[in-house]
C-alpha cells in the first residue's frame, strides 16, 4: 500500500480520530486521577462504553463525540483540507497542526500600538494560514482577547 | 546461514524511520543489496525487492485489507509518537528477548516488529488463530537476523 493510498483510505481518519479522542480520555483520566469507573460515571455513560473507547474503537455518533470531547474539557476543531493538496504537503515533509490565530482586528493587547499590533497579527496568519490541522482536540481557552 | 537486507516503508512518515525485514536468498550478496537499496532509496526510487510487510499483505485476501490499513494507520501513529491505544500496539518481549519487541493487532491480523535504532522493523506479519506458531517463527527470524547483524559488523 503506498502512502497515497493510505492517505486516500477511511481507515487512516478514523484510526486517527478513534486514536485522539482515546488519548484526550487517557488524558483526562491521569488528570483528574480516576479510574475508568469513575470516568464513566463522570460523563454519564456506560463502562462498556469508556472501554470501546480506551480501546480505540468509538464508532458512534458525532454529537456523542462532541459531548465526550466536552465533558473531558477540549474544544473537538475539525477542519477539512483538499485532499491534493495534503497529500503534497505530506509528500514535502509537512505536518498540519492546529495554531490558534488572531482575527483580523482582534488583538491580544492595548490599543497604544495597535496598527503594528493588528499588522504583527494579520502577518502572523498569513505565515501560519498553512498549518491548519484536519481534526484534533484543543484545550478550552482559559481567558478571551481583548476586542479593540 | 541466512541473509537479511531491510528496506523504508514508504507508507509511513513520521518522526521514527520504520523498515521491513528482507530475507535474502543465500548465494547473494547482502552487503551489495544494502548498499543498491540505501541508494535508491535516496533518491526516491521505489525498492521493488519485496520485504516481509509486502509478502505479508500480497497473502492477505481482500477482507483485511481494511484491518492491514488501520495497522498501517497505528504504525503512523507511533512513527509520529502520538499516543495509541494498548489493545492496538503492545511491547511483547519476554525475559529471553534480546531486542525490544512489539506487536500491532487489528481485527484478526497481528504484525510483530523489532526496535531499531530511532525506529522500528517489522519482521512478521500473521494471525490471531495463528499466534504461537508466529510467535516462534518471528522469534526465530529476529535471532537469525541479530546473529547475521554480529557477523557483518
Amino acid at each position: 500500500m503506498t502512502r497515497e493510498e493510505l492517505l486516500k483510505g477511511k481507515e487512516y481518519w478514523i484510526n486517527q480520530i478513534q486514536n485522539d479522542l482515546y488519548s484526550v480520555m487517557e488524558e483526562y483520566m491521569a488528570k483528574k486521577k480516576i479510574n475508568r469507573t469513575q470516568l464513566a460515571e463522570e460523563l454519564n455513560v456506560s463502562k462498556g462504553y469508556i472501554s470501546q473507547i480506551l480501546k480505540g474503537d468509538f464508532d458512534h455518533k458525532v454529537s456523542k463525540l462532541v459531548e465526550l470531547a466536552l465533558s473531558s474539557g477540549k474544544m473537538p476543531v475539525l477542519n477539512f483540507i483538499d485532499s491534493d493538496e495534503y497529500i503534497s504537503n505530506d509528500r514535502a515533509g509537512k505536518v498540519y497542526d492546529v495554531i490558534p490565530l488572531y482575527r483580523p482586528g482582534f488583538v491580544s493587547f492595548k490599543p497604544a500600538g495597535s496598527i503594528n499590533c493588528y499588522y504583527r497579527s494579520y502577518v502572523d496568519s498569513i505565515d501560519n494560514s498553512d498549518k491548519m490541522g484536519p481534526n484534533t482536540f484543543v484545550d478550552m481557552p482559559s481567558h478571551t482577547n481583548t476586542l479593540i | 546461514m541466512a541473509k537479511f537486507a531491510s528496506k523504508t516503508i514508504l507508507a509511513i512518515k513520521g518522526i521514527q524511520t520504520f523498515r521491513q525485514l528482507i530475507i535474502l536468498k543465500d548465494r547473494v550478496d547482502s552487503r551489495l543489496v544494502q548498499a543498491e537499496i540505501n541508494r535508491m532509496e535516496s533518491l526516491g526510487i521505489n525498492v521493488a525487492l519485496p520485504g516481509q510487510l509486502d509478502i505479508y499483505e500480497a497473502s492477505l485476501e481482500e477482507k483485511y485489507k481494511s484491518s492491514f490499513a488501520r495497522i498501517l494507520g497505528n504504525m503512523d501513529r507511533v512513527s509520529n509518537l502520538k499516543m495509541i491505544s494498548n489493545d492496538k500496539f503492545k511491547i511483547v518481549s519476554n525475559s529471553k528477548s534480546k531486542v525490544t519487541e512489539y506487536e500491532y493487532k487489528y481485527g484478526d491480523l497481528r504484525i510483530l516488529s523489532i526496535k531499531i535504532p530511532n525506529g522500528q522493523m517489522i519482521v512478521l506479519g500473521g494471525y490471531k488463530n495463528d499466534q504461537r506458531s508466529a510467535f516462534r517463527e518471528f522469534r526465530q527470524l529476529v535471532k537469525e537476523f541479530l546473529t547475521f547483524v554480529n557477523n557483518n559488523k
